[in-house]
């Protein structure tokens, strides 16, 4: 009796196991269609943005919620933040689940990621010619994956330059590097006259030393159909040559290593180096946080030839596939991104270009005034005539990145001579891209 | 004329169904109480586990929840993989320094503050401090520490261990190194308290009778405490190495798996591959991780056990 009774107790146990087994493995669940009345949207559509909580944006989007609602009164709209850095694990939660947002603030890279996984919605039918046209060609196609639109721009950062102008004065430095060899002799007679690392090149997460690639490259393919054509490319191999003796004369600080644009503000807050490429955003924490080093700091254009190309980051907005309001989303993303409201979001923000050819036009990014920050949208919106989506969005870009920040420290820290580097570059590139089997071209 | 017992002729029917019946009971109301932990444990530790097994076979597409068999290529994919064998090898090296570290340390402090001093019970507290400070925070401490310009690059160049100030967490040489410290840090407060259960579960007689045969303090440790205290340490060993196996936050906050990958452990390398949406990879690699903590765990368990007998004989 004793026996029978555990194994009723142990096959309920197992059967109660196997059922929510069986249940975890139901990912389709039940999803409800997208509702539109008679031609007219209803129902409930959620955005989510990428850290952009707190005042001046709270104001905005309220303002920006309103006037969607007042134009179609059934709709009723929720936007919510999400800190940047939680970003990708949320979205990720939430397209594994059912409770997707509509509408969702992304990079190309991550966007591309989740694309080749079905994840988004196909917009290139869903969009009209006109507003694809309203935007700015770069930032256009980043939204672009296996020549199908699955996002719509939404606001731009390009490179530019910011240097400290009192380091350069001591130094009697008056122009801006263009050239590797330039920001060698630059660094150089910086630090003899502060004694401190003085060019923090940024890493991030592998992505700007590839962007720097393609720059310095100025025109050559990097990548012909799938195929690192960089080996013997002695502008990179000259990048690398220099970086890594400037990392060793301590011409650069050894965070550099850790690769984040943070601890370069963290750096050039404190005086402890002078200058550095990045987006106009840098500029934000050192307002409030160092006023005596923002008034020294002057904005420039990227530090390589005048004719290279320049990267656009851009942040876009996507709508995922298991969306249950599709035109609504739809229409959201194309009301967000218009002209109208993405100039007026940049000057929210103050430090963000809007990816609509319209919004540039307008005064605001011709004269934007004589604050560090303000010469920064300047020479920003200046670098943006030649500025371009430089690498494109690809399955492999995760993989590509990982090996690029990888071998571009080991080759600061000496590990691999920067041929070396540059080779072991080269054939890390062509596995990942043999492995998804894409024939990209940049 | 000898008689033997009465027997009823029900009473062994009865006394049977009696026995029968305690037993059923006995059998059946333990299994109550261990349903909600049964519940617990299957639904986030055996599905998640069975699911990864599942994925790890799969080529799995975890947004359209959909994937084709491809049996052990995954398995063969990351076995090829350079970048899994590191993760694997600087896994197992950040158990070699923080395993003996924290077998030893937190025994030499459980023993100090065990002692009937004035004032015992706030370093008792100090050293748990860390144990209860959010990893963000000791991360965010640690680097700052760590930093060119830190405290611990000024000692170093002071002991001329370095020639100029230097980040031990940005060097490829010694960062694993330097994040191996934070963890040991953290977790010298908690299994200080195991000993420290431990010492008090000792008889006190047992130094006294040492002490009257002329024991020096060091013999008394030596052979009484560490004796004494081998099922602590054989739990703190076991403690050690699932959590070393799993190391994540520290790696995460201080240096997010670099210099150049040589701080990417086995738990880093799953995360980086299943944010990459490599979840096929990722599950493949969990399910190695998991073969091996339970591997090491009845190793390690096997080995002290027969340890505590041998110091027991």
């Amino acid at each position: 009796m004793g026996k029978q009774i555990n194994k009723v107790v142990t096959g309920t146990l197992a059967a109660a196991l196997s059922m929510s087994l069986l249940a975890g493995c139901n990912k389709e669940g039940a999803e409800k269609t997208s509702t539109s009345k008679s031609g007219e949207l209803s129902g409930e559509v959620t955005l989510w943005t990428a850290s952009l909580a707190g005042e001046p944006f709270d104001t905005y989007f309220d303002e920006l919620e309103k006037k969607f609602e007042k134009l179609h009164p059934d709709l009723d709209v929720t936007i919510e933040d999400i800190p940047q850095n939680e970003m990708e694990q949320k979205v990720l939660t939430s397209l594994t689940g059912k409770d997707v947002p509509d509408v969702v603030n992304l990079n190309p890279h991550y966007m591309s990621n989740i694309a080749a996984q079905g994840g988004l919605l196909d917009l290139t039918d869903m969009v009209s010619d006109k507003t694809k046209n309203s935007f700015v060609e770069g930032p256009y196609k980043s939204g672009i994956y296996e020549d199908k639109l699955y996002a719509l721009p939404w606001y731009l950062t390009t490179t530019i330059s910011w240097y400290n102008g009192d380091h350069f004065d001591q130094a009697g430095i008056e122009d801006l590097p263009t050239t590797i060899k330039g920001i060698y002799d630059t660094a150089k007679a910086i630090t003899d006259k502060t004694g401190k690392p003085s060019y923090y090149p940024v890493i991030n997460d592998g992505n700007t030393i590839m962007e720097k690639m393609v720059s310095l490259s100025n025109g050559k393919s990097m990548v012909k159909d799938g195929k690192a054509v960089f080996e013997t490319n002695k502008d990179i191999i000259d990048y690398f040559t220099y970086t890594q003796k400037m990392y060793k004369e301590g011409l650069i600080p050894q965070e550099t290593a850790e690769g984040s644009l943070k601890t370069g503000q963290e750096l050039f807050m404190a005086g402890n180096t002078s200058f550095l490429e990045g987006g106009v955003t840098f500029l934000g924490p050192i307002e409030s946080g160092a006023p005596d080093v923002y008034k020294a700091s002057k904005a420039g254009q990227p530090l390589e030839s005048e004719s290279a190309p320049v990267n656009v980051a851009v942040m876009n907005f996507a709508v995922p596939a298991k969306t249950k309001n599709k035109e609504a989303a739809v229409a959201l993303a194309e009301f967000v991104t218009n002209a109208e409201n993405q100039l007026e979001f940049s000057k929210t923000a103050g430090t963000v270009l809007p990816a609509t050819k319209d919004s540039l036009e307008d005064d605001y990014f011709k004269n934007p005034g004589e604050s560090p920050k303000a010469l920064g949208m300047l020479q920003a919106s200046e670098s943006l005539e030649r500025a371009k989506v430089l690498i494109p969005p690809t399955e492999s870009s995760a993989e590509l990145r990982e090996s690029t920040k990888n071998i571009f420290v080991k080759n600061l820290q000496g590990k691999l001579t920067p041929e070396e580097a540059v080779k072991q570059l080269s054939s890390e590139w062509n596995k990942a891209f043999e492995k998804s089997d894409e024939k990209v071209t940049f | 004329m000898s008689r033997g017992p009465v027997v009823l002729p029900n009473a062994k029917v009865k006394v049977g169904t009696q026995k029968k019946s305690r037993l059923s009971m006995r059998h059946v109301a333990p299994w109550f109480f261990l349903i909600p932990s049964l519940l617990i444990l299957g639904t986030f530790l055996i599905i998640p586990i069975l699911e990864a097994f599942q994925w790890s076979l799969l080529d799995y597409k975890i947004i359209a929840g959909t994937g084709e068999f491809v049996g052990l290529s995954n398995f063969k994919e990351i076995f090829t993989d350079a970048n899994f064998w590191m993760a694997l090898l600087n896994t197992f090296i950040f158990l070699i320094i923080v395993l003996p570290l924290n077998v030893f340390l937190p025994m030499i402090l459980a023993v100090l503050v065990n002692q009937k001093i004035r004032g015992v019970s706030t370093f008792r507290i100090l050293y748990y401090l860390p144990v209860v400070t959010p990893m963000v925070v000791a991360a965010l401490m640690w680097k700052m520490l760590y930093s060119q310009s830190g405290i611990i690059s000024g000692i170093l160049v002071k002991l001329g261990l370095f020639d100029s100030p230097t980040n031990l967490l940005i060097q490829s040489s010694t960062a694993l190194f330097a994040v191996s410290m934070i963890t040991v840090w953290k977790g010298l407060g908690y299994y200080m308290i195991i000993y420290l259960a431990g010492l008090q579960s000792i008889p006190k007689d047992v130094y006294e009778s040492a002490s009257i045969d002329g024991a020096s303090v060091f013999q008394q440790f030596r052979n009484i405490t560490i004796p004494m205290l081998a099922p602590s340490v054989t739990l703190v060993s076991v403690m050690t190495i699932i959590a070393g196996m799993k190391v994540f936050e520290e790696i995460a906050l201080t240096t997010g798996g670099g210099p150049s990958g040589a701080t990417t452990t086995l738990v880093m390398y799953i995360y980086k591959k299943f944010m990459n949406l490599d979840v096929s990879i990722a599950s493949a690699a969990g399910i190695v991780l998991l073969v091996l903590a339970i591997g090491a765990s009845l190793l390690q368990m096997k080995l002290t056990s027969s340890r505590e007998d041998d110091l027991r004989a």
